[in-house]
């Protein structure tokens, strides 16, 4: 009997008890999709932010809005802009985090690291940097694309990513990479062309600091050396010179030059490792297979000893392309690739900083070595 | 008092049902930021203080069965009487009930902090607080069958939470392991015994003991539960260790909630929400075995009714987590209850089974056979 009692004054409490948490109606909200953060330069050293929302509103005619707002910190911006609205904003469903070209040369950590801490900022945003202010390329992305720019922004980074061509970069991959000792993070860059914001190139970060950008395609090859590819689609130059037998118009209009170009669809993987801990020398294998998809003229595929030709010409092209890229990053000193947590790992002596990786890195020596097999190449032989 | 519990047969579960007990009041909130402790301690070599903190575990394991086999049908209250007299026998049952009590008390005020950083910053402990005491005043009055019910039917409805850790375990990065055994010894020893909190439940064995129908059976269900304990928390801690960064790993406050953060799916992208609140069904039934501890407990030393001493608790409870709402309070409660339960747990036993054997002999030589009064 008692028993019974005590249900129904459970039942009742519950029933009361649920005015005890603030509601959120979904009206009342401001839902943030993309964040943009940018130095002001009118006032000392304060944040602008710039925020596009979601409002669902039966009576608004536009879903998106833009708002911006002044502060020091990253929250206070935001509660800055929430002044020049009506709605609550809620950073639960930020897609989309953009880094102006300013802020991210002298170092996003400060902007990073509240993202983390409140526990409702989703870890699954993607970041990137533009190369303007990143206001700029939301106020007039937002003007120039016919759809919302962040979802916009968000589903071209998604879209290079799903075809394996860029590495992904989260709030948590950055973090990550940002924290570990001996491997610097990147980010893919915005970049306004003709008033629309375009994915150009892919930014390389010392710690949080912004230093230098390396084409798409060379993201790739970071993409490869941390993660399997599946069928990544690559234009690749090779020289005109072994195939000179084979391709079919033998005096055409392009025979006088010095490079054919293909195109190709790579999968595969790569596995690095330390082969001298003290000279600092590695060994990177590279195992692809390749189908065939274009050439720049019509080559002719009649027996296995082309195949041969070709997937030697693309490990040379491939070699070349990992060689001049570490060769670049090293001259920046900065090491995306984490050939730095590979030594850590073998490095029983002493625990490695960034600042003694920094001494080391431009010294390492890196053997690729490339492995292709023809796989397929279409309908013609 | 009597020594041994006189049991109606109907009371009994059968020793299968220990697995569920012991593994449900060892996982709780313990879990969720044992990996960063563990980390700090023994860096990447923590893997190996949870294997040294599970033999010790078993070694303690051992020892309580050899005590509780000496008697017939006893549980430590009476154990404890039959030792060191009525007096101080009942001082340190005492000592276990207040022990329960603050363990109680720690979880509740860690669950409700971790609601209100993830989910609710507004939310008013006290209602959380009675909300959570209800259910567990409610199952604790179904009596002991009941929580044994809970345990195991909670057991089967959370554990599904491990295939959320699929994701993370795909993102891991094996050189953070890397070099394998760096640790010194006393570095690792450091280590197990920063586990100590998270692995604190196995002391419900003294209590649970006479419930139990076959006792014939009773080790091997309780070395399970106890291996599974070790299997999840090393499972989120190779996981944790792998998905951050060193320097990331030493900072989380709540490691293993984040890891659920990067779990998405079409229909709900924010799965650490559903976690945190699923977590609710895991600290229930370690809530209401240690409330029930505490009411068992006040019956058996002082013939208080269990209801009574139930709703006393229950109130006292949400008084407490009430008025404790900071961070750093709430740390400096789990610490005590570290502390206390280092002793209690892991110690006291080694301590009280030379003197019950002593006891036992004496009792033998004397001709009095075991049924002492």
């Amino acid at each position: 009997m008692l028993n019974s009692r005590f249900i129904y004054i459970l039942i009742i409490l519950l029933v009361l008890l649920t005015a005890c948490v603030p509601t959120r109606e979904l009206e009342r909200l401001g839902i943030i999709n993309t964040y943009g953060i940018d130095i002001s330069n009118s006032q000392d050293g304060q944040i602008e932010s710039t925020l596009i929302v979601f409002q669902f509103d039966a009576q608004a005619e536009n879903v998106t809005k833009t708002l911006s707002g002044l502060g020091y910190t990253v929250k206070g911006a935001r509660e800055n802009a929430n002044t020049k609205s009506s709605y609550i904003l809620s950073p639960g469903q930020v897609r989309l985090m953009l880094y102006g070209k300013e802020a991210a040369e002298e170092g996003i950590f400060n902007y990073v690291s509240p993202l983390v801490r409140d526990a409702r900022v989703p870890a699954t945003m993607l970041l990137a940097v533009t190369n303007t202010t990143a206001k700029e390329v939301l106020t007039l992305g937002q003007e120039n694309t016919s759809i919302n720019v962040g979802q916009y922004l968000h589903d071209l980074i998604e879209q290079e990513y799903s075809e394996d061509l860029i590495p992904r970069v989260t709030l948590h991959d950055f973090t990550h990479k940002l924290a570990a000792v001996g491997e610097d993070p990147i980010l893919p860059v915005i970049n306004l062309v003709e008033d629309i914001p375009q994915l150009t190139s892919i930014g390389i970060f010392k710690d949080d600091k912004y230093v230098e950008e390396i084409s798409i395609p060379d993201a790739l090859w970071l993409n490869l050396f941390h993660k399997r590819v599946q069928s990544a689609p690559l234009e690749l130059r090779l020289t005109r010179e072994p195939f000179k037998e084979y391709i079919q118009s033998q005096n055409g209009p392009q025979s006088d030059k010095e490079d054919i170009h293909i195109v190709i669809d790579i999968s595969g993987s790569s596995h690095t490792k330390i082969t001298h801990t003290d000279e600092l020398r590695y060994k990177t294998d590279i195992n692809l297979e390749i189908d065939l998809r274009e050439f720049s003229e019509e080559l002719m595929i009649e027996d296995e000893q082309v195949a041969d030709v070709l997937e030697k010409e693309v490990e040379r092209a491939i070699k070349a392309n990992y060689e001049t890229l570490l060769e670049k990053l090293q001259e920046i000193n900065s090491d995306p690739f984490g050939f730095g947590q590979i030594y850590r790992a073998k490095n029983r002596n002493s625990p490695l900083t960034q600042d003694k990786w920094r001494e080391k890195f431009p010294d390492i020596s890196v053997e690729f070595n490339v492995n292709v097999k023809l796989k397929n190449y279409g309908t013609v032989k | 008092m009597e020594i041994n519990v006189k049991m109606k047969s109907i009371m009994h579960v059968r020793a299968f049902y220990l697995f569920f007990i012991i593994s449900s009041i060892q996982l709780g909130v313990g879990v969720i930021g044992v990996p960063s402790i563990l980390f700090m301690n023994a860096r990447q070599d923590a893997w190996i203080s949870i294997i040294i903190a599970f033999i010790y575990i078993v070694v303690v394991l051992l020892v309580m069965f050899l005590i509780l086999n000496q008697y017939e049908n006893a549980d430590i209250f009476g154990i404890q009487v039959d030792i060191f007299g009525n007096w101080l026998g009942k001082m340190l049952g005492t000592v276990y009930i207040i022990y329960f009590a603050i363990a109680l008390l720690s979880i509740l005020i860690t669950y409700i902090e971790v609601i209100k950083v993830f989910i609710f910053p507004e939310l008013n402990n006290f209602i959380m607080g009675l909300l959570l005491l209800s259910l567990v005043v409610y199952t604790v009055l179904g009596g002991f069958r009941v929580i044994v019910g809970i345990c195991f039917i909670f057991f089967m409805l959370t554990h599904w939470i491990l295939f959320l850790l699929i994701e993370p375990a795909l993102k891991m990065e094996l050189t953070h392991f890397q070099p394998l055994f760096q640790a010194s010894f006393t570095e690792l020893m450091e280590g197990a015994k920063s586990t100590s909190y998270t692995f604190t439940g196995i002391e419900i064995l003294f209590l649970v003991y006479p419930f139990i129908q076959n006792k014939e059976k009773v080790k091997i269900p309780v070395l399970l539960a106890a291996f599974w304990t070790m299997l999840i928390v090393t499972l989120t801690t190779v996981i944790s260790m792998g998905f951050f960064a060193p320097e990331q790993l030493e900072r989380r406050e709540w490691p293993v909630l984040t890891l659920f953060k990067i779990q998405t799916f079409s229909f709900i992208e924010r799965l650490d929400y559903v976690v945190v609140a699923e977590w609710m069904m895991i600290i229930l039934p370690n809530m209401v075995l240690l409330m029930w501890g505490v009411t068992y407990g006040m019956k058996r030393l002082y013939k208080v009714p269990q209801k009574t001493s139930l709703y006393l608790v229950a109130l006292m409870l949400l008084i407490g987590c009430t008025f404790i709402d900071q961070h750093f309070q709430i740390q400096r409660v789990i610490n005590a209850v570290d502390q206390f339960g280092l002793w209690l747990v892991y110690v006291y036993p080694f301590l009280l089974l030379p003197l019950v054997l002593i006891k036992n002999k004496r009792r033998k030589k004397k001709g009095e056979g075991i049924h002492a009064k």
